[in-house]
């Protein structure tokens, strides 16, 4: 039995951060062979829970923590010497990879438990085909897609079969199949999980003993509460009065990255695809099937082998493109690097030559539009407000046409949409790319889906 | 952090330093004699100013090597290492402490262009390529060393105000 | 980009066992520097190259000449300045240009440099990062050493890409995109994208730490090894042709030259 008692947490300050009390008097148990989940909106702690309940938290983070987490009986430091009490799958599979391969990740706690070769060798074939990871054996950790990545850590968890798990965010990233599969995994109740989510998703249904919500303290959730995180918000979006569409017609391209370690490179073909200013659509397809590249395409990242990009009837070169069709990344730290939300705002404007009391007033209306603190640290923000920065940073460009990569992955169905509808409302065309199908269908029905690199319209 | 350091995030450290040296010798090449300029030598200041001398050392050295190696120069690997770990180390005892005078600064700093462009000279010369060659060297390891070192030291004020716990890493 | 200089294939030299490719690399490199005549520094170096077209092919092996270039470039054109005392060969209007030592002296040097670079080269071409690692762990490199350097080895491509997405990113935020590519300020222009590359950098200390800790690193069990290099007759026999042969071949030359 997981027993967690009186948790209360604060983060070590640095100059003019605010040091809240992100946890405060958390309590709970999870039995045996039970399942739990915490639903909690961006920023709640999440994270923080998994890491103290793993016991890297404060080890590895500055912070104050009073409380005690007890696995059967023993204390979690303990346990975590043990190593096959409990495993993480973490929310940020990118920076939890300590080697070079597949096959080296998931031997790598292996051998600290000191197995022999043998076994080793029939653990990572289990979870290797468990997890459809068999054709990247010997790929590189860093050459994976996002969804491969979370793939790897599930499997890399399951390698020293704990009797607890604890599952970040685990969801994310996850296609459909792979949503279902784990979901048959936490169905079986073979260990005791603990899920953490943003969004309640349509798969959770039944699979769990208890649900929880967290916002600063930890309370049981009824089925009104529950709600609230699956409730995605009515989005309205003006309607359509621009005859420019960004169309494109037979393009294709061949990835130059993955090609190194697979026998076959990977191809993209995009037949037909069209996006009229001011209209919102999706992008959808399961784990490396080509969004990033196909996105990277349409603002002129990379050049296309064949095939034409135009708008208003023109084809547009790879520079126009950048400055036709916004890309707003996935990971918000690549596009921050000023000290504070001013500095950020203003960058650009200060790069036009804006008067200084122009400037201010613009930065002015983008803090209040995006409900930020002008004063605050860029990169000491929580994931959602740094979200919400970089959403307030594209409004400020103004580009024709705007792609969202997985904008909703780690924000509140409410955020996300306030979000696509502040872009929406300023006229520019708007590719989101997710994988929530519900979230997806909420925002247009008009959309395309990549499947085995050919892009189509659903 | 008054906490003493574990081993953990001692590797830890040492490792991320040593891939942050290497990836910016790799990224940006100016061919030359010598094979190319970069600007290592930012990263080598930046990491002696703000993560203590063992790990400015090590990961000067070693990541300047592996850089040479994955880049196809292995035959440069044992002298830089040598004469960017010597730079490393030599600048991070110099700079060290909280609060880091002008006048450390610029030693530092004239310190790391002598040892880079001097270094480089003597064991060049004498292993690799002949005096005459090495000397002709000289000029250019001395811009790039010099423009390291004053970007080096802007880009450590620029992160330490982008990044506050940045100071709590050094051991 | 590729962060990685090996090359799969199957010749006899990528079969050669690894910790018998360093040794031999290591004492060949120091071999070249011992007195020898010119036409011994010139057979070294075609011996050298013809290993490394049988390994790697003509294409790899041009590259890697292709690389040590600007420096035998420089250092014929410094020719003039070696053995300036020495019998003049080329002289032009009353200045000596070239003298015979100078001559000499530039081809040994051009020879050693040759062939260091080439057999260097080929050693990182055939032998995997990993296998390199478990070869040095075999000459007693500590855990704690060789875990930096496979966890630096994970980090550097990943770093680099992070670092030209980060470039592309910033790129793409500006209001006109293309306007760095015009007047490139150098490093003043990359300052942004150092900054938030440091930034993402130093947030991963911490996670790495975390990671290591919770995969097992520091527990008190002795650790075991999933990939062990082979010890059996062939590879003892690699390894005493990679020691002996060079062995014989510089006490040869110091007993006959020396």
């Amino acid at each position: 039995m997981l027993e967690v008692k009186n948790l209360t947490f604060r983060y070590e300050s640095y100059e003019s951060t605010s040091s809240r009390v992100l946890l405060n008097n958390v309590s709970f148990t999870l039995r045996k062979n039970e399942n739990i989940l915490i639903l909690g909106r961006p920023g709640a702690g999440k994270t923080t829970l998994s890491f103290i309940l793993s016991g890297l938290t404060p080890k590895y983070n500055d912070g104050e923590l009073t409380g005690t987490v007890l696995y059967d009986g023993k204390g979690v430091d303990e346990e975590l010497e043990e190593l096959t009490v409990f495993s993480l799958v973490p929310q940020n599979t990118a920076d939890s990879m300590i080697t070079s391969t597949v096959e080296e990740e998931l031997a790598f706690p292996l051998e600290s438990l000191g197995m022999d070769v043998e076994e080793m060798e029939r653990r990572i074939t289990e979870v290797c085909s468990g997890w459809g990871l068999e054709r990247l054996r010997y790929v590189g950790t860093q050459e994976l897609s996002g969804g491969e990545k979370r793939r790897l850590m599930l499997a890399c968890a399951e390698v020293t079969d704990p009797d607890y798990m604890i599952y970040d965010e685990a969801f994310d990233d996850l296609d459909v199949s792979y949503r279902e599969k784990l979901a048959k995994i936490l169905q079986k109740r073979e260990r005791a999980s603990i899920v953490t989510a943003s969004h309640f998703l349509s798969c959770f249904t039944g699979l769990f003993d208890e649900v929880y919500i967290l916002d600063g303290t930890l309370k049981r959730a009824d089925s009104h509460m529950v709600a609230a995180f699956s409730e995605i918000p009515r989005m309205t979006f003006p309607p359509v009065t621009s005859d420019d569409v960004l169309s494109v017609r037979d393009l294709k391209f061949t990835h130059p990255h993955r090609s190194i370690s697979e026998e076959v490179p990977f191809r993209l073909t995009v037949p037909e695809f069209s996006l009229r200013r001011g209209e919102v659509i999706t992008l959808t397809g399961p784990n490396g099937s080509g969004k990033s590249t196909f996105s990277s395409l349409l603002c002129g990242l990379y050049a296309p082998e064949s095939g034409v990009i135009a708008c208003r009837g023109r084809s547009l070169d790879r520079k126009e493109l950048a400055r036709t069709v916004g890309y707003m990344f996935q990971n918000p730290d690549w596009q921050i690097f000023l000290p504070t939300v001013r500095d950020e705002l203003s960058f650009a404007y200060e790069r036009e030559r804006m008067k200084r009391s122009e400037t201010d007033a613009k930065v002015d209306e983008l803090t209040r539009l995006f409900n930020l603190d002008p004063g605050s640290i860029a990169t000491m923000m929580s994931y959602g407000e740094r979200k919400r920065l970089q959403a307030a940073v594209y409004y400020s460009l103004k580009r024709p046409f705007c792609i969202l990569d997985e904008l909703d992955s780690a924000l509140s169905y409410d955020e996300s949409a306030s979000l696509i509808t502040l872009l929406a409302a300023q006229g520019a065309g708007i590719i989101l790319i997710t994988h929530d199908e519900a979230f997806a269908r909420a925002v247009s029905d008009r959309g395309y889906s990549v499947k085995d690199g050919v892009v189509n319209a659903l | 952090m008054a906490k003493e350091k574990s081993d953990t995030v001692k590797i830890a450290t040492l490792a991320i330093a040593i891939a942050v040296v290497a990836v910016f010798t790799m990224i940006i090449k100016i061919p030359t004699a010598r094979g190319y300029l970069n600007p290592c030598d930012v990263a080598i200041c930046f990491i002696a100013y703000t993560l203590g001398p063992v790990t400015a050392g090590l990961s000067a050295g070693i990541g300047t090597a592996l850089a040479d190696v994955l880049g196809g120069y292995p035959q440069w690997a044992l002298i830089s290492f040598l004469v960017h770990g010597l730079e490393g180390l030599v600048m991070a005892l110099i700079m060290k402490g909280d609060s880091v005078s002008w006048a450390k600064k610029l030693i530092a700093g004239a310190l790391c262009m002598i040892i880079v462009a001097g270094g480089y000279c003597l064991l060049a010369g004498a292993f690799l390529t002949g005096f005459p060659t090495a000397v002709a060297e000289i000029p250019g390891n001395l811009i790039q060393s010099g423009v390291g070192v004053v970007a080096g030291l802007a880009l450590s004020e620029a992160v330490r105000k982008a990044y506050p716990p940045v100071r709590s890493i050094s051991w | 980009m590729r962060y990685d200089s090996f090359i799969a294939g199957n010749s006899p030299y990528h079969r050669f066992d690894v910790r018998a490719k360093i040794i031999f690399t290591v004492l060949m490199c120091v071999s070249v520097f011992f007195a020898m005549p010119l036409c011994l520094q010139y057979t070294l170096t075609v011996l050298a190259l013809i290993l490394s077209l049988s390994s790697v092919g003509v294409k790899t092996t041009l590259k890697t000449l292709s690389l040590t270039l600007p420096v035998v470039i420089f250092m014929i054109l410094f020719m003039p300045l070696q053995e300036r005392s020495g019998l003049p060969l080329v002289t032009i209007r009353g200045f000596t240009l070239i003298t015979h030592e100078g001559l000499m002296t530039v081809q040994v040097l051009l020879n050693r440099f040759i062939t260091i670079s080439v057999l260097c080269t080929l050693l990182i071409q055939t032998a995997s990062s990993r296998d390199i690692l478990l070869a040095l762990r075999f000459f007693r490199l500590p855990y704690n050493a060789s875990l930096v350097l496979s966890l630096a080895l994970r980090f550097i491509p990943s770093f680099a890409s992070t670092f030209s997405r980060i470039r592309d990113s910033q790129r793409l935020r500006l209001p006109n995109p293309d306007e760095n590519e015009k007047g490139k300020g150098g490093y003043i222009s990359l300052m942004p994208t150092f900054t938030s590359a440091l930034v993402v950098a130093l947030k991963s200390i911490g996670t790495t730490a975390a990671f290591l800790d919770l995969r097992g690193y520091g527990r008190n069990v002795k650790r075991s090894d999933f990939h062990r290099l082979p010890m059996g007759l062939k590879q003892f026999t690699h390894l005493a042709v990679s020691v002996i042969l060079p062995l014989i071949f510089m006490v040869t030359l110091e007993v006959i030259y020396g």
